[in-house]
């Protein structure tokens, strides 16, 4: 937006444009040797301009172009005047008038009056009659019309907005192809603004075709902004790159610009209305012309653009990064104290009963309350001295099980029957601390079978693929429907998360056989 | 002299009472034991004891359960592991109650108030006993959805689902991560599972009001609420239940 609010004040200040004062001019056939051709004027003919002073002055027309359909099309071509200046370097509006015809075999002036007579004879018949242009900044109705400033100024910013707008609601446009298509689309899309804008304001140009060669650069310039960056330039440091991107599009696109304005000027599609001498130029002077300031400018705002740009992403970038190893510093504080904490609450009702058992059995059976005691004192010497362990073998924890089930084994007698299936394989495995236990808990408290009365409990582990799969079977009523989370269940659900997020699963299965079902990528 | 029947889970228990009723052998004996409900039941009815020792979770069923089969009522003392079940009603409709371990002037007392109250033949009704009971020891709520779908459940985490949606035979239910699970239970199964977190805004969604990101007033009162799940998923409420959410969510 501000490229091209700058642009426009730039040639506002810079052209040499005069400001016409005439109101008309009028263009007759000149000589009378040949019939005149109407639909056809040609350098040589003479046309006669009355200015609002009301003097009469002559001009021969030094060049022009060749006009089809002239009642719609405005006419282009220069005026020179009686010293052979040339003047009227700008589009001038014409329509075909069937007035009288003049004939005139050498430069004459006339008075006002004179004319008149002549017309009057019917000495003037047929003519152009041109109309300069309305307004001064009719003049370079791309530059100079303020109207046309706003509401490009307008546009612009409302197709960045757009742009960024409808790229929030983009996953991410990250992938060069998008980028491509993006900057196209943007592109396109404001230029086909500008010409409809400049269409409303009654002056339509064919500037389209010109453009494109902007859009060209730009597509040329992303691509080759990736690959240099792929190629040469992540080697550097920061603000080298930087300065490297910065030398590379400034090149590159004046390159550009110049390849493509060649094409252009070759098809002879003008990105501006001719100035005074430009068909009079030869084709590197048209190619200068065409190239010129614009080019430039462009050049030097996508480059400086882009620094800036790129300067702040990388800024944003380093903030962001900081940001982040704040919240996985802050995320690793949290991980260890859950870790903890999960760890701490081995379910306390399990010491609880199992002293109630031991408290019951001192009398009556002293042989099962020493087993008891000893039991449960290796089951919390391993929870108490691997504290800072959060994770055990897969042959450790079975251990461990071994000994919880050896104290269930007390308080249940042979009612209560414990079977282990456990893959050589995965015996170093690492996993976390009691993950198992809560499920065998639970088994042997959902477990019993009365048909059978028993409670049998399966506890199978080994590796499925790249999977550790531990499965705990028991043989008691099938899961509800409405399973709820007990406490051991959250803590298993708990570890598989903090240990292996999205890497894990846990099923409550019923059929063919009544199990809890982990599985583990690891 | 009482006849008293053991019906408890676990051996050391058993021993423990079996231990603490010797001291009183003079008045009452020993019967028989059971470790479940079902052989307790069998046994029970045979040999017809006056008072039961009764543990209330047992293996197969609740001792209340147990007693509801029995063809007459005893007197009960229950013994649980519990102290969350010591609620007034056990004194009113049963004997006593024991929390383990038992130790023995508990136990002391509890003879006592056999002896005094034994006689009364008060009618107990257990299912009202069962309720309270119930009603006391639901404090565990749970955290997670049981998704049912054929053989297995998974367990999903309330904290983690952003959304449900009705698909044609089942319900897919949407993660913040962007990760799905199939259920074949209905949207009004859920709805009614659900805790008061979720919303059905619609016929075919069920959502979770903490992962709203933005609410958009839509045309006909309703809202578009677009989700803060990995996709941004954005859900304008049905016509039926736009009024209802636009109250719940104070729009």
């Amino acid at each position: 937006m501000f490229v091209f609010a700058g642009l426009h004040i730039f040639y506002f200040y810079t052209s040499k444009v005069s400001i016409q004062e005439y109101e008309t001019a009028e263009i007759y056939q000149s000589s009378g040797i040949t019939a005149p051709n109407w639909s056809n004027p040609i350098a040589g003919d003479i046309f006669i301009v009355i200015d609002s002073s009301a003097s009469i002055n002559y001009y021969k027309i030094a060049s022009g172009s060749n006009f089809e359909n002239l009642n719609v099309l405005p006419g282009k071509f220069t005026f020179q005047s009686e010293d052979g200046k040339n003047i009227y370097d700008d589009m001038w509006t014409y329509e075909f008038v069937n007035s009288d015809l003049l004939y005139a075999d050498t430069l004459q002036r006339y008075t006002l009056d004179e004319f008149n007579t002549l017309k009057k004879n019917a000495q003037l018949t047929h003519g152009f009659r041109f109309h300069p242009p309305k307004k001064p900044w009719d003049i370079h109705p791309f530059f100079f019309f303020p109207y046309q400033l706003i509401i490009h100024s307008v546009i612009s910013f409302f197709v960045i907005w757009l742009f960024g707008y409808l790229s929030a609601y983009l996953p991410g446009i990250t992938s060069l192809s998008k980028k491509l298509i993006w900057i196209t689309l943007t592109t396109i899309l404001i230029f086909t603004l500008i010409e409809f804008a400049e269409r409303l304001s009654g002056l339509a140009d064919l500037r389209f075709p010109a453009y494109t060669k902007f859009l060209i650069i730009t597509l040329g310039l992303v691509v080759g902004l990736k690959y240099i960056k792929n190629r040469w330039l992540y080697k550097l440091k920061f603000f080298d790159q930087e300065a490297a991107k910065f030398v590379f599009i400034l090149i590159t696109s004046l390159t550009l610009s110049i390849f493509a304005t060649l094409i252009q000027v070759s098809l002879g599609i003008s990105t501006f209305p001719e100035p005074q001498n430009v068909y009079n130029f030869n084709f590197i002077g048209k190619l200068i012309y065409e190239i010129g300031p614009l080019s430039l400018v462009f050049c030097i705002a996508i480059a400086t653009g882009n620094f800036l740009n790129n300067f702040r992403m990388h800024f944003f970038n380093l903030r962001k990064e900081a940001k982040a190893l704040k919240a996985a510093q802050k995320n690793e504080l949290k991980f260890q104290s859950e870790i903890e904490s999960l760890q701490a609450k081995i379910n306390p009702h399990f010491l609880y009963n199992s002293l109630n058992s031991i408290a019951s059995l001192a009398q009556e059976d002293p042989t099962k309350t020493e087993e008891m005691a000893l039991a449960l004192s290796n089951f919390y010497k391993d929870t108490t001295n691997r504290q800072d362990q959060h994770t055990v073998s897969v042959e450790d924890e079975m251990n461990l099980l071994q000994t919880y089930l050896k104290i269930e084994k007390i308080r249940f007698g042979d009612r209560l029957e414990v079977l282990f299936d456990c893959d050589e394989s995965i015996k170093t495995q690492e996993i976390p601390r009691f993950l198992l236990q809560p499920l065998v808990e639970n088994a042997i408290k959902y477990g019993y079978n009365a048909d059978e009365n028993k409670t049998f409990v399966k506890i199978v582990a080994n590796k499925l693929e790249d999977k550790l799969v531990f499965r705990i079977i028991d043989h008691g009523p099938k899961f509800p429907d409405d399973l709820g989370t007990g406490y051991g269940l959250r803590s298993v659900q708990k570890k598989l998360k903090l240990f292996y997020p999205e890497k894990h699963q846990l099923a409550f299965i019923n059929n063919p056989e009544k199990q809890v079902y982990i599985e583990i990528d690891v | 002299m009482y006849k008293a029947f053991i019906t408890e889970d676990e051996y050391p228990a058993r021993l423990r009472v079996k231990k603490l009723l010797s001291a009183y052998s003079d008045e009452i004996e020993l019967v028989g034991e059971s470790d479940n409900g079902k052989g307790a039941i069998e046994q029970i009815e045979q040999l017809r004891p006056d008072v039961l020792f009764l543990d209330i979770h047992l293996p197969d069923m609740t001792g209340f359960e147990m007693l509801a089969k029995l063809t007459y009522q005893p007197l009960v003392i229950f013994t649980t592991a519990y102290e969350a079940y010591a609620i007034k009603a056990f004194e009113t409709y049963s004997i006593d109650y024991l929390v383990k371990p038992f130790d023995a002037q508990r136990f002391k007392k509890a003879i006592e108030k056999l002896r005094k109250f034994g006689q009364q033949k008060k009618t107990i009704d257990y299912k009202k006993l069962e309720a309270l009971l119930v009603e006391k020891t639901k404090k565990t709520v749970s955290t997670s959805l049981p998704i049912k779908m054929k053989d297995r459940i998974l367990l999903v985490e309330y904290t983690d689902i952003c959304f449900l949606k009705a698909e044609d035979k089942y319900v897919q239910i949407f993660t913040e991560s962007g990760k799905s699970y199939l259920s074949d239970q209905s949207l009004g199964h859920f709805e009614k599972s659900l805790p008061d977190l979720f919303i059905r805004v619609h016929r075919s969604y069920i959502i979770n009001r903490t992962f709203i990101g933005e609410i958009r007033k839509y045309f006909k009162g309703k809202l578009i609420l677009i989700m803060k799940d990995k996709g941004g998923t954005s859900i304008t409420t049905g016509s039926t239940y736009s009024a209802g959410v636009r109250r719940l969510l104070g729009v």
